[in-house]
């Protein structure tokens, strides 16, 4: 049975390069049964006016996977790190979800390995 | 028998992490435990050759050395190295991808992340 891997984003695109090189990870891990989470700052990383020039083609690889047989990887934003900015699913750009705290500490809670960036 | 391996980001020299690396290592050697070391971003610059020797500082270089020296298998993120320009690595140290951190999470039996 395939590991369960969760990589969870954590920190800012701006003054880090943690979230591109996260997503980067997540790509090499994607082939496992693999989920990304953004939590804190790291969900700046995803609303639409970022420049996402360093991990524009991870996302786009993640969410749309070249084998048919592979469902597409979206990013699960925590709901309470959005809203504990001021942002809403709005100010997000496509291609990531939405998720209630509860249910990404499932996630991270199931998880066989974590990859913390 | 188990196979430990970490995920390690901190460069040297500026906080205690690539020491906290090097002991876990230890004591996981000093167990039985297989070890595996992923650089990823300024770690790299743990491995480079032409760390001077300062009293009173651990030498991260030579610490280095000694866990591939006991078996520690040690993987540098190739990219990470190229924008830091990083030559001059140790010798047994392994220029890696992050499909070689794939294969790290799927083959051990703890995965940690030290920053």
């Amino acid at each position: 049975m395939p590991k369960k891997i969760v990589v969870i984003l954590r920190k800012p695109p701006h003054g880090s390069l943690f979230p591109a090189e996260g997503l980067r990870a997540a790509v090499a891990v994607s082939t496992m049964d693999t989920t990304v989470v953004s939590i804190g700052d790291s969900v700046y990383a995803f609303l639409k006016e970022t420049d996402m020039t360093l991990y524009k083609r991870h996302l786009e690889f993640l969410s749309r996977p070249m084998l048919e047989e592979a469902k597409p990887l979206l990013v699960h934003i925590d709901k309470v790190s959005l809203l504990e900015r001021g942002l809403t699913e709005e100010d997000l750009i496509e291609g990531v979800v939405v998720k209630e705290r509860d249910e990404i500490l499932r996630i991270i809670a199931e998880a066989d390995v974590t990859l913390t960036f | 028998m188990a196979t430990i391996s970490f995920l390690f980001f901190s460069g040297p020299y500026q906080s205690e992490s690539p020491e906290t690396v090097v002991e876990l290592a230890k004591a996981a050697l000093a167990k039985g435990h297989k070890v595996k070391i992923f650089c990823y971003m300024d770690a790299v610059n743990c491995v480079m050759t032409v760390q001077k020797e300062v009293p009173g500082v651990t030498n991260i270089e030579k610490q280095f050395r000694e866990l591939i020296t006991k078996g520690v298998e040690v993987r540098l993120c190739t990219l990470c190295m190229l924008v830091r320009g990083t030559k001059d690595t140790i010798e047994g140290a392994t220029k890696a991808g992050t499909p070689d951190l794939a294969e790290m999470a799927e083959g051990s039996d703890r995965f940690l992340v030290v920053f």
